[in-house]
């Protein structure tokens, strides 16, 4: 069988021609992906490798065609010559393609090897980067905690602190020996207990005082194992200088409501044994008229009699256990009253200013009350200036944002009236200052002072819900400043009855009055008084029996007057039982301390009449006469 | 044809000595200029030599393909690495195919064409060998497909946004 050969000759010239293009794309792609990722060294190889077959196919292709063009051109001869270089360029391309053959998996692998080193490395790099993280976490909680954290290491070096720390002891530095730092010693501190923590795994607390600083600290030491296996103490300060501080204010208050406690139980009896001494010298002094001697005596009596009650009326004040007899007061008309006074008082080395705000706002407070505190500073700064100076008495309209009360500790916002009094004389140390609130401290000698003025300011101005602070330094005088609330509301006109008159001849009556007393000697007395000036008296040493006397006298009673303090129904208690019965009945509450049964804060509430005991019969009488004719 | 020989080198004296490399350079030049013969190894390969040569590039072709082969084995069917493979077949029948027509162009089949004018224009296929013979001359139709299988694995490849793993 003859088969033509001319198909041999197409399928070679047209397949060269192909495989040529074919070849050409192929390396065009090839060093396309290559480029894709420069780095990736078998992209890089499937190129070379693509290249390889590539020239093969070209030169081969290249080969062919020139060799049927000679063929068809008639040249044989021309090919002949040509053909083992076409051969060998052939050959030379399979050589290539083997050489490359061989390195196929080599570079593959390397391309593998190459991933994942490079994943590993990627995987380090995060981990190291997720590791800063968590450091930068913890180094930000520790730099933002307020308490000063350090470790020690067994060999007394630091080897961490946070910012805290760093701010109190700005000498802090890693690998430096703590006592160095701390303490600036050249070796570890005596007390130092880092080896028996270290050794008996045990946390300790204590106070702790950095050289730095003169803040008070709570050290926290605490026996961990560092990251490296080795043991270490971990070391956290915490600032308790505020805490202290509020402690011993605590304490201190403590103290005052221990002192307030005794003295409001000490006043009730006290003020129970004065009244009938002060009641029946004055009722002796009616009738001793004509002799003069006698007359001396009661005066006396009566003058050391008021002296004891004056005594515990001041304890009572400094204890905030007083009564408050509260009004609208205009403090600048108090100031200058008491000025005019004052003036004839001073020395004439010592020069008084006042500077009054114009607008002055009023307040709400006990004007006797006032006056004690403003003349009781006065006095003081006129003591502490025995060579004379000046005393100035300013007043003005204040609205603290958010100021601290130096007495009590306590922050105070708004509006308040700022009585200041300063003087330029010797003024205090600090210990001093640290005192002078205290009961029966004084600077100025036993025959001087009692101890209770400052004290009995404290308290007047803190049951008034006012505030003092006091500026001192030796030498440089004094100031006080006595924030008052403003009056936000006019005061009702039963809160500012004022009790006047003391002519005795009106305080006569004729009208029935129910007298609750468990102290017999005051009951007498004011029994006494009560019939002298022609009341009807109905006696009771207790509620209960007041109770019962009311069942029988049925609406024939037209005043009750009640101790406060009793055993058994007190007499809150008693008028509120009465008062169901009988509402428009009159009630006079008396007391030497009433415990705040009638008061809240020491300030009445404003429909209960009130008379502190001891009281002198016209006192007593003229109370009754103004409640009895009031309506 | 006789292999061509290096001239013997004796020497007179009792005790021989090693020759030194300028003799032997010199006796070499000196020989190659004065007593010529046919230098082999720098004239063109034609004939069976350069046939041999020509089917050992072949065989180390194949044999670079069948190491390719063996391992991509291992790549499964990754994008492109099929068409690769079809690729490394088709280059293996393409070489086992051109290595036989190669051997046989100098055999007794090459004696079979008609030449007419000083051109082939035809093949008279005697036997099964004369056809292979004549079929082997058609290699483009496995060399193209060949080729066309690396242009579409490099296609994929190139395409393919996923990292080589």
């Amino acid at each position: 069988m003859i088969a033509p050969w001319w198909p041999i000759i197409t399928v070679d010239v047209l397949g060269s021609i192909t495989a040529f293009f074919i070849a050409i794309r192929c390396i065009h792609l090839s060093w396309g992906w290559s480029n894709k990722s420069p780095d990736d060294v078998f992209r890089h190889y499937a190129f070379m490798l693509t290249l390889a077959i590539g020239a093969f196919a070209i030169f081969r292709s290249f080969g062919h065609l020139v060799k049927q063009g000679l063929l068809f051109a008639g040249w044989p001869e021309t090919w002949q010559m040509i053909a083992p270089f076409s051969g060998a360029g052939n050959t030379m391309t399979f050589v290539t393609i083997f050489a490359f053959s061989i390195y196929f998996d080599r570079q593959r692998q390397v391309k593998l090897q190459i991933d994942q080193s490079t994943l590993a490395l990627a995987e380090a790099n995060a981990q190291k980067v997720e590791a800063q993280k968590s450091y930068d976490r913890l180094r930000s909680i520790f730099d933002g905690m307020e308490d000063a954290v350090y470790i020690v290491t067994e060999n007394y070096q630091i080897n961490f602190f946070n910012r805290k720390m760093q701010e109190l002891v700005p000498s802090m530095e890693l690998g430096k020996s703590c006592f160095a730092v701390l303490k600036e010693l050249a070796e570890p501190c005596e007390d130092c207990n880092l080896a028996s923590i270290l050794r008996e795994d045990k946390n300790i607390s204590r106070e702790f005082t950095f050289l730095s600083s003169d803040r008070k600290f709570n050290l926290l030491e605490i026996p961990m194992r560092w990251i490296d296996g080795t043991r270490v103490k971990l070391n956290v300060a915490r600032d308790i200088t505020f805490q202290k501080e509020l402690e011993e204010q605590l304490l201190h208050a403590q103290k005052l409501e221990s002192i307030g406690t005794l003295a409001g139980g000490i006043a009730h009896d006290i003020n129970n044994a004065l009244t009938p001494i002060l009641g029946y010298t004055e009722l002796a002094l009616l009738r001793a008229e004509d002799n003069e001697a006698l007359t001396n005596q009661l005066i006396e009596i009566k003058r050391c009699a008021k002296r004891s009650s004056e005594m515990i009326r001041r304890i009572l004040a400094f204890s905030k256990r007083q009564i408050l007899q509260t009004r609208e007061l205009d403090i600048n008309e108090l100031v200058k009253n008491i000025a005019k006074m004052f003036q004839s008082l001073m020395e004439e080395n010592i020069t008084l200013k006042l500077y009054l705000a114009e607008d002055l706002e009023r307040v709400s407070a006990d004007q006797s009350q006032i006056e004690q505190i403003i003349t009781n500073l006065a006095v003081n700064a006129r003591d502490a200036m025995p060579e004379g100076g000046t005393l100035m008495i300013e007043t003005m309209n204040v609205s603290t944002a958010d100021s601290i009360c130096l007495s009590c500790g306590e922050r105070f916002i708004g509006p308040y009236v700022l009585i200041v009094v300063s003087d330029s004389g010797a003024g205090m140390n600090e210990k001093i200052k640290e005192r002078i609130f205290e009961p029966y401290f004084t600077t100025k000698g036993n025959e001087k002072g009692t101890g209770l003025g400052l004290a009995m300011v404290h308290g007047i101005i803190h049951q008034h819900e006012g505030h003092i602070n006091l500026y001192t330094d030796e030498h440089m005088g004094t100031t006080v400043k006595i924030f008052i609330p403003t009056l936000t509301e006019k005061l009702s006109q039963e809160t500012e009855k004022v009790i006047d008159g003391t002519d005795t001849e009106s305080n006569y009556g004729s009208e029935t009055i129910l007298l609750v007393e468990d102290d017999e000697s005051v009951r007498k007395l004011a029994v006494t008084i009560l019939r002298k000036f022609g009341y009807q008296v109905i006696e009771a040493d207790s509620g209960e029996q007041a109770i019962e006397l009311v069942s029988t006298f049925n609406n024939t009673i037209d005043l009750i007057l009640t101790d406060v303090v009793m055993p058994g129904m007190n007499g809150k208690q008693l008028v509120g039982k009465i008062q169901a019965i009988f509402p428009k009945i009159h009630v006079l509450y008396m007391s030497g301390y009433t415990n705040n049964l009638i008061a809240s804060h020491g300030i009445l509430e404003p429909e209960i009449e009130f008379i502190q005991k001891p009281f002198v019969p016209s006192e007593l009488t003229n109370k009754i006469h103004t409640i009895l004719h009031s309506n | 044809m006789p292999f061509p020989s290096f001239p013997s080198v004796s020497t007179t004296s009792a005790q021989p000595e090693r020759p030194k490399i300028n003799n032997l350079l010199i006796t070499a030049i000196a020989a190659t200029v004065l007593s010529p013969v046919n230098g082999w190894a720098v004239q063109p390969h034609g004939g069976a030599e350069g046939l041999v040569s020509h089917e050992l590039g072949h065989l180390l072709f194949m044999l670079g393909i069948v190491i390719m082969l063996i391992k991509v084995r291992g790549y499964g069917r990754e994008t492109g690495w099929s068409a690769f493979t079809k690729f490394l077949w088709l280059a293996i029948v393409w070489n086992i195919l051109t290595f036989s027509s190669h051997w046989m162009d100098t055999g007794s089949a090459a004696d079979n064409f008609l030449i007419f004018d000083g051109q082939k224009t035809g093949f008279q296929i005697q036997n099964f060998l004369g056809l292979f013979y004549y079929l082997s001359k058609l290699d483009h139709l496995v060399l193209i497909p060949a080729l066309l299988y690396l242009l579409t694995a490099l296609k994929l490849w190139s395409r393919d946004v996923k990292e080589i793993s």
